[in-house]
């Protein structure tokens, strides 16, 4: 007995043995400890912190970026990276709330419109990188800037009204669940199944280790790397859509900071900037750390402004601790 | 049987192609039929790769055409040569290493249904392709934990489950033992005997005579001939490939070394991928080292020059003194020089001069307290140089990248000649090369080491380290295996050294 | 007909169709900003003949001074192969200091002055060091130190910054010594002496070497990771001395000072003919790279447009840039 369960022991222990893991993994498992150290210290430093409420509050919150996250995965699991998601997160919910105003019969057209827009920025982002070749940071450094721009030709301060149905997509339940909870767990685990089980999702890690190779093997690298930026800027636009809900209202500042955070919690979650390694479920595991660092230092009431010095050091110590060449 | 092993499968008709300052094809007619092993042979960079890679897509040909299976074709990019039943194993590994070895056989055309991969399909058909070449690999590995022959394997898997009837080899055999070799032949003709055509590349002429049905040879981008296998003998390929006798290109080794003053000398060294290397050089020596690709040459090589693998051990005696060569600083501080395999990756800087890439080395001698560039001695010096290697360049500030490939590596030579080196190591310095660009570079290395620099020459062609090397160290995975004098070098020697075969 | 059939084979079109297609781009590549930029100069003049007031002129040229010392800055981190997006953070953070530390007393100016430049060149150290020696890709290591700078600021501000800028700045930012606005001395000046650096001096033959190849460069004795941590010093500093200009042109504490200056100065570098790459591109190139910006954004004021039409302008034109520019990879 007494020996079996040194074997378990041991068993367990190796399991998570990072230097027996391979690399990614490791990372991996890094962003699932680094949460549970969250979570523990959370639980150490607010008595509010484990309430269901605050809990439900926590994944909700998750939610936007969480949305964003996903999408920008696929993205730099291409070997991309995408800078203009935060600007289309503000145009999106500038658009939808505006062509909506409070009017029932034009909550649908409001969100086709945004989707069509949205589809749009994705497309023009994809056919430069992956036609026209001009670098990722550059393409998506220059897209943020003229979509701000577009977003205040339509708007300089926050702008129309939702409706009380479309208030459902941020504050409905389904049961004690909150509905954009089990919305983003549907959307996740479909993700997780796109990148593991079909061949689009196969040809995607190929094309993000070397799209040299991927393309000798006849893969269409051109139209899997354009097809991360339509998904990423979809993703992009359905954050707008939920902010826009949550907030009632658009506002052309409603996205700033969403680029940095969503390209943060896709390296932290053990996702190589190369591309072709990593995948969802670290991105996962960071998404949570960030929304539940977020909630500390609210509980705390710590100044606000601190999260941004947070999340800078973060990034930054996190990557220089992974020690590996990009 | 006859009629129908002989209909023509593939007709390439006055293929050209050309690349910034190269004209890398001319006018390429070449034929394959169906069950036959057609060999391209030809030296490095005579355009048999460049041909290949138009005839699966990677290229785009300027001019001429492509029939396959009696109709014109149109192959833009490797999609559509997959679709035509065109595969192709390349030389270098094609396989995605984080992906496992069933992922990577059937990447592109994974068993699925609309878009959802079936997995159990997938590795249930690529465990059957690997039996069928008798590999006893688990499909479900990633392919970063095989070594590099089981790579090479797994490549030639990936090509042969598209179930192309036209199968390219570009030099497969470049990184395997010899006893896989022979797997490889048996799947060959087995591949053969199903009716399949195959283009088999390679330099290593006993393969050629071991496996082709017919032999056609390319020579500076041109069709010199094509012969059957019964009317090609050695020396006529040889002849046609060089396009001279082999002995004016590797003229026999004059001996003019005596031993001298000892340059270096290496003890127990030992790396991550080095082996207990021990070996000396002399002033006025060329040392040849072979052995098989990854067999630790670059390495040993790059130790020496103080880049990339820290020692685990072993101390290195520099003119006498023990020295710790941690960066190519200190390496160049001491006199020593490194021409490296790769002139376009670590050789050159593309962007700049050639004058500019000339004094890359000796910008610290050449300045007013290592800050302000005397310009005027800099000029001089990439003058002389210049004149004294007969670099062919326009002017002195053309940029290097306009250069013809044997003017690019006389600019590296220039280089490292700048710096006046007692002891420089060259790594494959005329890959890729014509013949009358080697034939100068092999002139300025014999030179060299006239003037008393002692050299150590990395190579993988054999009769350029016979023709040059007083010794030759033959490698092994991380070792010295073997060392040759002058009078015990003879290529069969060398190979099955390399080989870890028995000495017969 | 056959002479002048000669006559072409021995021009442009001796060359095959994917030469004549690579000179006519390293031509463009060389050249093209400056024909951009006379192009853009008349047509300004065309669409409004107030363009060439002296007035507006001076505008223009104080609006781009603190532009052109981030653009420089910012060329000789491209050329060494990496990118800055922390300078616009670092612009506005030199701001925040100098309006609070200066009180609008002139005989401060020197040394607070000193020690924004002094928090510059840290920043750049900063991100050098860890670019360099901990594999941080450049981009996302200014992108942190972007936030991280931002967080400092507001939380020492607390959202709103005080301050005066004192006349002596103020005078930098705006005065002019005979007819030539001050700033644009500066900026003359930064240009200047990055121009000797870079043209004779080993360190600037080092920055272009390692940037070219770095590989290559490193292997020929060069010390890489200095000349890149050095780079990134240099900018970092260079994007103090803008914040410092650009304080006295503003005159006020701004959280956001120098918004936007990340992307205008990487537009103006690659405008000029610079590869991201690294390697290659020219003062002369971004200079006029820089001019090229400010008179987009001051056209778009002069027509009355909406200013944010600038942004979409600003932005298309680096895309643009970049996808014209785009050279086929070397050898």
């Amino acid at each position: 007995m007494q020996g079996k369960i040194e074997v378990i022991g041991k068993k367990m222990f190796y399991s998570l043995n990072l230097k027996t893991l391979e690399e990614t993994k490791a990372r991996q498992t890094v962003a699932w400890l680094l949460l549970l150290a969250t979570v523990v210290a959370g639980i150490i430093t607010s008595p509010t912190f484990s309430r269901s409420h605050n809990i439900i509050n926590v994944l909700r919150q998750a939610v936007a970026l969480g949305l964003v996250g996903m999408g920008q995965t696929f993205v730099i699991l291409a070997g991309g990276i995408d800078l203009s998601v935060g600007s289309t997160i503000s145009l999106t919910s500038c658009l939808s709330a505006g062509i909506m105003a409070g009017r029932g019969e034009m909550v649908i057209p409001a969100i086709l419109i945004t989707f069509a827009v949205g589809i749009c920025i994705g497309a023009a982002n994809g056919f430069a990188v992956s036609y026209l070749k001009v670098p990722p940071l550059i393409t998506t450094l220059g897209m943020m800037t003229i979509i701000q721009g577009m977003t205040l030709l339509y708007t300089r301060g926050p702008v129309g009204r939702i409706t009380r149905g479309y208030a459902y997509f941020s504050e409905g339940y389904i049961g004690p669940v909150p509905f954009p909870v089990i919305f983003f767990a549907i959307l996740f685990a479909l993700g997780i199944f796109v990148l593991s089980r079909t061949t689009f999702g196969r040809h995607l890690y190929a094309t993000g280790e070397s799209e040299d190779i991927a393309h000798q093997s006849g893969i269409k690298t051109r139209l899997v790397i354009f097809m991360t930026y339509i998904i990423c800027s979809l993703s992009a636009t359905l954050s707008g859509l939920f902010l826009a809900s949550r907030c009632g209202s658009g506002d052309p500042l409603m996205g700033v900071g969403y680029d940095f955070d969503s390209i943060t919690v896709v390296l932290i979650g053990g996702t190589t900037l190369a591309g072709g390694r990593g995948g969802l479920s670290g991105t996962l595991a960071a998404i949570f750390i960030m929304s539940i660092l977020n909630n500390i230092l609210n509980l705390l009431g710590v100044f606000a402004f601190w999260q941004w010095i947070v999340k800078g050091l973060i990034l930054i110590i996190a990557l220089s601790t992974y020690r590996i060449k990009y | 049987m006859r009629s129908n092993n002989s209909e023509i499968i593939l007709e390439m008709r006055n293929i050209s192609k050309s690349f910034p300052g190269v004209k890398a094809l001319s006018d390429v007619s070449l034929e394959c039929k169906r069950g036959e092993v057609l060999c391209l042979v030809g030296e490095n960079g005579a355009g048999k790769s460049t041909l290949m890679k138009i005839l699966v897509g990677v290229y785009n040909q300027d001019e001429g055409e492509i029939i396959l299976r009696g109709k014109k074709v149109d192959i833009s990019n490797p999609w559509d040569a997959y679709r035509s039943g065109i595969s192709i194993i390349y030389q270098e590994s094609n396989l995605v290493p984080h992906l496992s070895v069933g992922e990577n056989v059937l990447l592109g055309h994974e068993p699925s249904r609309g878009f959802i991969i079936n997995p159990t399909k997938l590795y249930k058909s690529a465990k059957t392709w690997l039996q069928r070449l008798n590999i006893d690999i688990n499909p479900r590995i990633p392919v970063y934990k095989l070594s590099v022959a089981q790579q090479q394997m797994i490549a030639i898997v990936k090509a042969l489950s598209l179930n192309a009837d036209l199968v390219i080899m570009d030099e497969p055999t470049s990184s395997l033992p010899l006893h896989e070799v022979e797997t490889l032949f048996n799947c060959i003709r087995a591949l053969k005997n199903e009716g399949r055509a195959i283009i088999y590349i390679s330099h290593r002429l006993e393969e050629v005579f071991q496996i082709a049905d017919r032999v056609a040879v390319l020579r500076d981008g041109k069709r010199v001939g094509v012969l059957s296998r019964e009317g090609a003998d050695k020396s006529t390929l040889v002849r046609m490939m060089i396009g001279r006798e082999v002995e004016e290109v590797y003229p026999e080794k004059v001996k003019t070394f005596t031993v001298d003053k000892e340059i270096l000398s290496v003890e127990n060294l030992t790396s991550s991928t080095l082996k207990n290397i021990n070996f000396k050089l002399y002033r006025g020596e060329i040392l040849g080292v072979a052995g098989l690709m990854g067999s630790g040459r670059t390495a040993l090589a790059k130790v020496i020059f103080g880049v990339d693998s820290p020692l685990d051990g072993g101390d290195i005696y520099f003119d006498g003194k023990s020295v710790s060569l941690k960066d190519p600083q200190r390496a160049i501080g001491a006199g020593i020089g490194f021409v490296s395999e790769n002139r376009g990756e670590e050789g050159l800087v593309f962007t700049l001069s050639v004058t500019k890439n000339i004094s890359l080395p000796i910008l610290g001698k050449i300045s007013y307290l290592k800050f302000w560039l005397n310009k005027n001695k800099e000029k001089k010096i990439a003058r002389t140089l210049v004149e004294e290697l007969k670099i062919r360049t326009p002017r002195l500030n053309t940029q290097v990248s306009y250069l013809s490939g044997g003017n690019q590596q006389k600019v590296v030579l220039a280089k490292w000649l700048s710096v006046a080196p007692k002891l420089i190591i060259f790594d494959e310095p005329t890959r890729g090369l014509d013949i009358g660009a080697k034939a100068e570079i092999h002139y300025l290395i014999r030179k060299m080491a006239e003037n008393g620099t002692g050299v150590i020459l990395i190579s993988s062609e054999i009769p350029e380290l016979m023709s040059l090397s007083d010794r030759i160290l033959v490698m092994r995975k991380g070792q010295i295996v073997g060392e040759l004098s002058s009078e015990e070098i003879a290529e069969h020697r060398i190979l099955s050294l390399a080989a870890g075969e028995k000495e017969d | 007909m056959k002479a002048l059939r000669k006559i072409a084979e021995s021009t442009i079109f001796a060359y095959s169709r994917s030469e004549r297609k690579d000179i006519f781009q390293f031509v463009f590549a060389r050249y093209g900003s400056y024909v951009v930029l006379i192009l853009l100069v008349i047509v300004s003049g065309i669409l409004q003949p107030i363009f060439f007031h002296p007035r507006n002129i001076f505008n223009l040229l104080l609006r781009a001074s603190p532009l052109g010392i981030v653009a420089v800055g910012q060329l000789i981190v491209v050329l060494g192969g990496g990118i800055d997006l922390s300078v616009a953070s670092l612009m506005a953070t030199t701001n925040i200091i100098a309006a609070a530390g200066m009180l609008g007393r002139n005989e401060l100016c020197l040394p607070v002055s000193l020690i924004c430049l002094g928090v510059g060149a840290l920043v750049g150290l900063t991100n050098g060091v860890l670019i360099t020696k901990r594999g941080i890709p450049p981009f996302i290591m200014t992108l942190g130190m972007m936030i991280l700078l931002q967080g400092i600021r507001f939380v020492w501000t607390r959202g709103a910054p005080r301050g005066t800028i004192p006349s002596l700045l103020r005078f930098i930012g705006t005065g002019r010594i005979w007819i030539i606005p001050t700033a644009v001395l500066v900026f003359g000046l930064v240009a200047g002496v990055g121009a000797i650096i870079l043209y004779y001096t080993t360190y600037g033959r080092q920055l272009y070497a390692t940037g070219g190849n770095r590989q290559a460069a490193k292997l020929s004795g060069i010390n890489v990771d200095k000349v890149i941590i050095i780079s990134y010093v240099i900018c970092g500093f260079l994007a103090a001395l803008a914040g410092l200009v650009l304080t006295g042109y503003l005159g006020l504490a701004d959280n956001w000072a120098g918004k936007g200056y990340e992307l205008e100065s990487i537009a103006a570098v690659v405008v000029g003919g610079a590869y991201l790459m690294g390697g290659r591109g020219t003062i002369e190139g971004t200079i006029a790279g820089v001019l090229i910006m400010s008179i987009l954004v001051n056209m778009v004021l002069l027509l009355n447009l909406d200013v944010e039409l600038g942004m979409i302008v600003q932005g298309i034109v680096l895309i643009g840039a970049v996808a014209f520019y785009k050279v086929k990879k070397l050898g």
